[in-house]
């Protein structure tokens, strides 16, 4: 249980920096559960999101000393914690990419798919979570941050190094690219609608 | 080309619209472009059920698991103890102001020092001293601007620091006593410095 009287973040730097262990896992306590969910967003299983919030604590034990008190500690972590994710993403996707917009086979168009129950909904979730891993990189990346994890478009560009329009670009073949493979497995297949014409 | 463009930029707009990122003018034109084309009415709805899907996703991690936290204690408290844990010493206010003393005597008065420069061994042992002192100096500098942040800490280095400089003095002191009992005519090889206060590198 949390102590009632919140320090504050500069205290609670200060206090690690000082080598205060009970500092730290009262930095560990705060912000474990964001950063957990930022992991999950980047994983597909709960585990791999377990083991890249372990990376995140140890990227932050490291990088301490680089907060700066005029921003809120809330937000760095969450952008180192993203940057963590992001790199673990990259090293990941290193194997093959099974889905491209160009590889897609044409499919008709299924019958409306909407599933009731809460079980069925999960489980149409993860997999449109699983379809999004197989997108290549550059579509897959911006999409987790845009429809994931809420970042606007100016700081996908920054965080992602690339051009605005390209930004949104990406984002939206990489929507196309997933309702169409989610329209071919819907139908119980395992490939999707071609992407005519994208590029 | 020009056709499979602006087709792509419909299809851009579509996603927009399943995203809420049009406004109200742009979002109804887009609207009256699906009422009229099935195939961009249905990847409007695949869409909407691909958001819906990262958004359930999203949306369905409840909680870390229990044992997370002392995972990543187990993980981190390694580090975090090399990198931030310390030992400390707490000088007493008097030996810290005896230390300082002591450093102004031996430091500044133009008597000690011009005896010490008129021997040749005593001045390569001051050197030799004085190279030592700044290898710590440099060293708990370095330390210290991990540690800026935390102005309990930056105390508590100072006085390491001092403790340091009380160390040299005390080797110094040792020295220079050495070196002024010893015979002046004396042009043998100097005594070795203890390991510490070695030789600069």
């Amino acid at each position: 249980m949390d102590s009632p009287v919140q320090i504050s973040d500069a205290q609670l730097v200060s206090q690690c920096l000082s080598g205060h262990e009970d500092g730290w896992r009262s930095f560990v306590d705060r912000f474990r559960t964001p950063v957990w969910h930022i992991a999950y967003r980047f994983t597909a299983t709960p585990d791999d999101a377990d083991e890249l919030t372990q990376d995140v604590f140890m990227r932050l034990v490291n990088v301490l000393p680089s907060y700066r008190p005029s921003g809120a500690l809330g937000a760095w972590v969450r952008q180192v914690a993203t940057n963590v994710a992001i790199d673990a993403y990259r090293r990941r996707r290193r194997t093959p990419v099974l889905l491209s917009d160009e590889e897609i086979p044409e499919a008709p168009v299924p019958a409306a798919w909407q599933p009731d129950a809460i079980a069925e909904r999960r489980e149409e979730a993860v997999r449109v979570r699983e379809l999004l891993d197989r997108l290549p990189p550059e579509l897959s990346e911006p999409l987790i941050l845009r429809d994931l994890m809420d970042c606007d478009y100016p700081e996908i560009g920054e965080r992602l190094a690339i051009p605005l329009g390209t930004v949104k670009s990406r984002i939206h073949r990489a929507r196309r690219t997933l309702a169409r493979a989610r329209r071919a497995l819907g139908r119980g297949g395992s490939a999707g609608v071609r992407e005519g014409g994208a590029h | 080309m020009t056709d499979t463009r602006s087709k792509d930029r419909l299809r851009d707009l579509v996603s927009a619209l399943a995203a809420g990122e049009l406004d109200q003018a742009e979002a109804q034109r887009v609207r009256d472009r699906l009422a009229e084309d099935p195939e961009l009415a249905a990847l409007y709805g695949e869409i909407r059920a691909v958001r819906r899907g990262l958004a359930d996703y999203a949306g369905g991690a409840e909680a870390p698991p229990a044992d997370l936290r002392d995972r990543i204690l187990a993980a981190t408290l390694p580090s975090f103890r090399s990198l931030y844990v310390r030992r400390t010493h707490y000088w007493p206010t008097w030996l810290a102001a005896a230390a300082a003393a002591a450093m102004l005597l031996f430091f500044q008065p133009p008597l000690v020092r011009g005896a010490l420069d008129s021997l040749p061994r005593a001045s390569d042992g001051v050197s030799s001293l004085r190279a030592a002192a700044n290898r710590h100096t440099d060293r708990a500098l370095a330390e210290f601007g991990v540690l800026r942040a935390s102005v309990s800490f930056a105390l508590e280095d100072r006085m390491d620091q001092l403790g340091d400089r009380l160390r040299d003095l005390e080797r110094a002191t040792r020295h220079r006593d050495e070196l002024l009992s010893a015979p002046e005519s004396d042009s043998g090889p100097a005594p070795s410095n203890d390991p510490q206060g070695g030789a600069a590198p």
